[in-house]
């Protein structure tokens, strides 16, 4: 053994003791740092040759300490259950917060909602009942029923608007998650470069790993260990990330709305991820809310207007027989056209086939006014019963109605035709095909005297027509009752995905503290690790100190 | 968390922070609750309290209008009562006059003044069948016109039934019709009265015959007021139930929907003071590391 052996050892103890004090110091000047593992120096004794020399013999005794590797304490398996679980938590909060934006549409229980406007709609229909010749009520009743369209129609805009929004959203987490994968790729490529040159690559691993936890949040991906130190991320069996390759996604808008990879247009199903969350809200739940709205205001229109409209009426057994009346009359106008005579020759409508004969001739009767095919005429009954006649216009068209000439077998058969104060009837009250354009039909809308407040048969100032609509509100499948079951639903769809969130919360951060017991700094540690290397390093130069002195002895004091 | 966990700064810091939020989050929720005095602020509160709320205001509301519809109906039922009272009395005074009348020792003269003072009231019913209540004849039924009766006593009204909604599912006519009170066209009250009046001035005809006929309309007025007044009380027992239905829904609501104030506030205080002690917890905890004690 050389005699300045001892002064190598001193040396690799010395560097390694330092190394290990720059790593405490890397790892607090670190501890706040985003993604960033703890690192330990892995020392390793140096001791004889692991292969023996054949024509010499060791005989040392040890030649000191080696850094071996800078360890980076992270845990891969932790890491891929991280990603998942981000994944998930994203999907859940974006489900939430689309969940408290539609619940933030609808101010329920409140007097802002639309619950209090119907309430008022309906009140008003009372009003008009009371005092069907105060155009004051008449015209209370529009004000109130324009009020509810409006807020209804808001309600809808709002819904498709949030969905636009959301759609917005989505391309930009698209973007996004293009934008961290080229990142996580190109890190890739430099972590297997050091990896092969024999480099630490511990911060770029750890920048690398910020950005998969990142990409997995927003996309759903899972993460897997690659060669080289390298990690792939999966979208359904498809890398979006694989070492160095990069494969892109876009947003397809057109139909459902879907993501699609860049390079073949082949659907990407992501079921996890900030973009399965949005795409849940753009195809399912937000279209469900809109349905749901529009299946109300639907049933708002159709109840309203099957009482308001209604053109029809019947004859007693006694008044079946109009053999001697003559003609009967009343005027139809189509499409708010003039109006046309509708006339039928009385005959004799009460033995059998008698509701045949008189359906039978009032449409022939209807066709000749107004023109085939415009509106349908249906009687039942008669044979010793009431004898009942309908008479309903096709898709598209409408039909007014109004009672003619003197003769009073058809004012009797038109007597619970819904007329307005201006004796006119069959009008719609509201129009549109759903929530977002459902208004006050154009016949009635600035018009109070088109109220239908009674029937015709009843006298001017009958308001039973009104009070039927009235009761309307405390109809069990009707608008009220659908918003109130749409409200429940939302207040329940809300709690439930809050509540999902919070749990899959409490998930995420007890895998996230798991993460960090794992690759966290600890100062304590830290602190004990400096004072353990930094005793080590004193040690040595102790050491080294020993050996100068017994150095001097040898060359200085000896033989002299 | 195991107890040989190994716990980083850090770790303490994101946990510490995540408590105070969540413990911050409760004081704000409740200070909510306390300030705005509502349970139920939307409807993801508590859904099916959420929907309760939402049908009590919804029959809040439409209770408040059947008690203005009951009010109206209490207006038109004691306008008939009036009436009625008024031609009732009217038609006594007719009844005495005709007996009187009968009398032979009753000269011309004096049967010229019975017969007139009978027009005089047949007028005077003729005034109060064409009563009018907010402007509407009350006796006229749904026709317009402010009538019930033509000043020859002609009938123009409709036997329309015209209804008040009370209550849900419930309506009380408020109406009577001319003719049910005072008699079919031709068959009414005025034309006995102009028969009998004539009668009078022109001597004793059949005097008899036509007193039957006025006792026999005079009890259907008297019993259509009997219709009415039964009306009355039905009107007036709904209101009443309506007041409790209201109190009771009122009561119901505030139950669902607001909040126990003693209780919010005694939960406000405690949470404050978990809030207080996980900050003073936090600030002692997060302070200290080795790197304090070294020298």
């Amino acid at each position: 053994m050389s005699d300045f052996a001892g002064l190598r050892l001193a040396l690799s103890s010395l560097m390694a003791q330092r190394r290990g004090v720059e790593t405490a110091a890397q790892n607090v000047a670190n501890a706040n740092t985003p993604g960033y593992s703890r690192q330990r120096v892995d020392l390793q004794s140096q001791g004889a040759p692991a292969v023996p020399a054949l024509w010499s013999v060791f005989k040392g005794s040890s030649a000191g300490v080696r850094v071996a590797a800078l360890e980076r304490f992270r845990n891969q398996f932790l890491e891929i259950q991280a990603g998942l679980e981000h994944g998930s938590m994203a999907q859940l909060a974006q489900g939430a917060s689309t969940m408290r934006n539609l619940e933030g549409i609808f101010p329920e229980p409140s007097d802002a909602g639309i619950a209090r406007r119907l309430t008022d709609f309906w009140t008003a229909f009372d009003d008009v009942a009371n005092h069907p010749d105060d155009t004051a009520a008449r015209t209370q009743l529009l004000e109130r029923a324009s009020t509810l369209t409006a807020s209804i129609n808001a309600a809808s805009d709002d819904l498709t608007r949030a969905r636009y929004d959301t759609i917005t959203e989505l391309q930009s987490t698209v973007t996004e998650i293009n934008a961290l994968a080229s990142s996580i790729a190109s890190l890739n490529r430099a972590i297997k470069s050091n990896q092969i040159a024999g480099i630490s690559a511990n911060e770029l691993m750890d920048q690398r790993d910020l950005l998969v936890t990142q990409l997995a949040e927003a996309s759903g991906g899972a993460v897997r260990s690659g060669e080289y130190g390298q990690v792939n991320v999966v979208i359904s069996g498809t890398a979006i990330v694989s070492g160095e390759e990069v494969r892109s996604l876009m947003v397809d808008s057109a139909g459902p709305v879907a993501l699609r990879w860049v390079a073949d247009s082949s659907l990407a199903a992501v079921t996890s991820g900030k973009v399965a969350g949005q795409l849940e809200a753009v195809n399912a739940t937000i279209p469900g809310y809109v349905a749901q709205l529009d299946a109300m205001a639907t049933a708002l229109r159709d109840d309203v207007n099957s009482l308001h409209g209604s053109v029809g009426g019947s004859l007693a057994v006694a008044s079946q027989n109009q053999g001697a009346a003559g003609n009967l009359e009343f005027e139809l106008a189509l499409d708010g056209g003039a109006y046309a005579t509708v006339t039928v020759a009385g005959a004799d409508w009460s033995g059998p086939g008698g509701a045949a004969a008189l359906g039978a001739a009032l449409q022939a009767a209807v066709d000749a006014a107004i023109g085939a095919g415009n509106a349908t005429v249906g009687a039942s009954g008669g044979n010793g019963a009431a004898l009942a006649v309908s008479l309903a216009p096709t898709a598209t068209h409408t039909v007014l109605v109004r009672a003619s000439g003197t003769n009073a077998g058809f004012a009797t058969l038109l007597g619970t035709t819904a007329v307005g104060s201006d004796g006119v009837g069959g009008r719609a009250f509201f129009s549109g095909s759903g929530a977002g354009d459902l208004e006050v039909a154009s016949g009635v809308a600035g018009t109070p005297a088109a109220i239908a407040a009674g029937v015709a048969s009843a006298g001017p100032l009958d308001g039973s027509r009104a009070l039927d609509i009235a009761d309307l509100a405390g109809s069990t499948g009707g608008a009220d009752a659908l918003y109130r079951q749409m409200i429940v639903q939302l207040g329940v769809g809300t709690q439930t995905a809050a509540t999902r969130e919070e749990i899959q919360q409490r998930a995420v951060e007890s895998l996230d503290n798991a993460r960090q017991a794992e690759s966290g700094v600890s100062l304590d540690e830290e602190m004990t690790n400096l004072v353990q290397f930094q005793h080590a390093y004193d040690a040595a130069a102790r050491f080294l100190a020993a050996i100068d002195e017994m150095l001097d002895t040898l060359i200085n004091r000896t033989a002299v | 968390m195991t107890s040989n966990m190994r716990v980083p700064h850090q770790m303490l810091a994101t946990n510490a922070v995540a408590n105070l939020r969540s413990s911050f989050a409760r004081v704000v929720d409740l200070q909510d609750q306390a300030a705005s005095g509502k349970r139920l602020r939307k409807a993801s509160d508590a859904p099916s309290d959420v929907a309760t709320a939402m049908q009590l205001r919804s029959r809040l509301d439409r209770n408040d209008q059947y008690s203005r519809n009951l009010d109206d109906a209490t207006g038109w039922l004691s306008s008939a009562d009036t009436a009625l009272s008024g031609a009732i009395d009217q038609l006594h005074r007719v009844h005495d006059l005709a007996l009187m009348a009968r009398n032979g020792s009753v000269d011309t003269s004096a049967r010229q003044a019975i017969a007139s003072e009978i027009d005089a009231l047949r007028q005077s019913l003729l005034g109060l069948a064409n009563s009018q209540f907010a402007g509407r004849a009350l006796f006229a039924g749904s026709a317009s016109g402010g009538v019930a009766y033509q000043s020859d006593g002609t009938y123009v009204g409709l036997s329309t039934p015209i209804e008040r909604s009370i209550a849900p599912g419930q309506r009380v006519q408020v109406n009577l019709d001319g003719d049910t009170v005072f008699g079919a066209p031709g068959n009414d009250i005025f034309t006995t009265l102009a028969s009998l009046s004539a009668a009078i001035a022109s001597g004793p005809g059949d005097l008899e015959a036509l007193g039957a006929t006025l006792e026999a309309q005079t009890r259907q007025v008297e019993s259509s007021q009997g219709v009415v007044g039964a009306r009355l009380k039905r009107v007036e027992d709904q209101k009443a139930q309506n007041t409790s239905d209201e109190l009771t829904m009122r009561e119901n609501l505030t139950n669902i929907e607001d909040v126990d104030l003693a209780q919010v506030l005694v939960n406000l205080q405690a949470q404050q003071l978990a809030y207080q002690a996980a900050l003073s917890a936090t600030a002692k905890a997060i302070q200290p590391s080795l790197a304090d004690f070294l020298r």
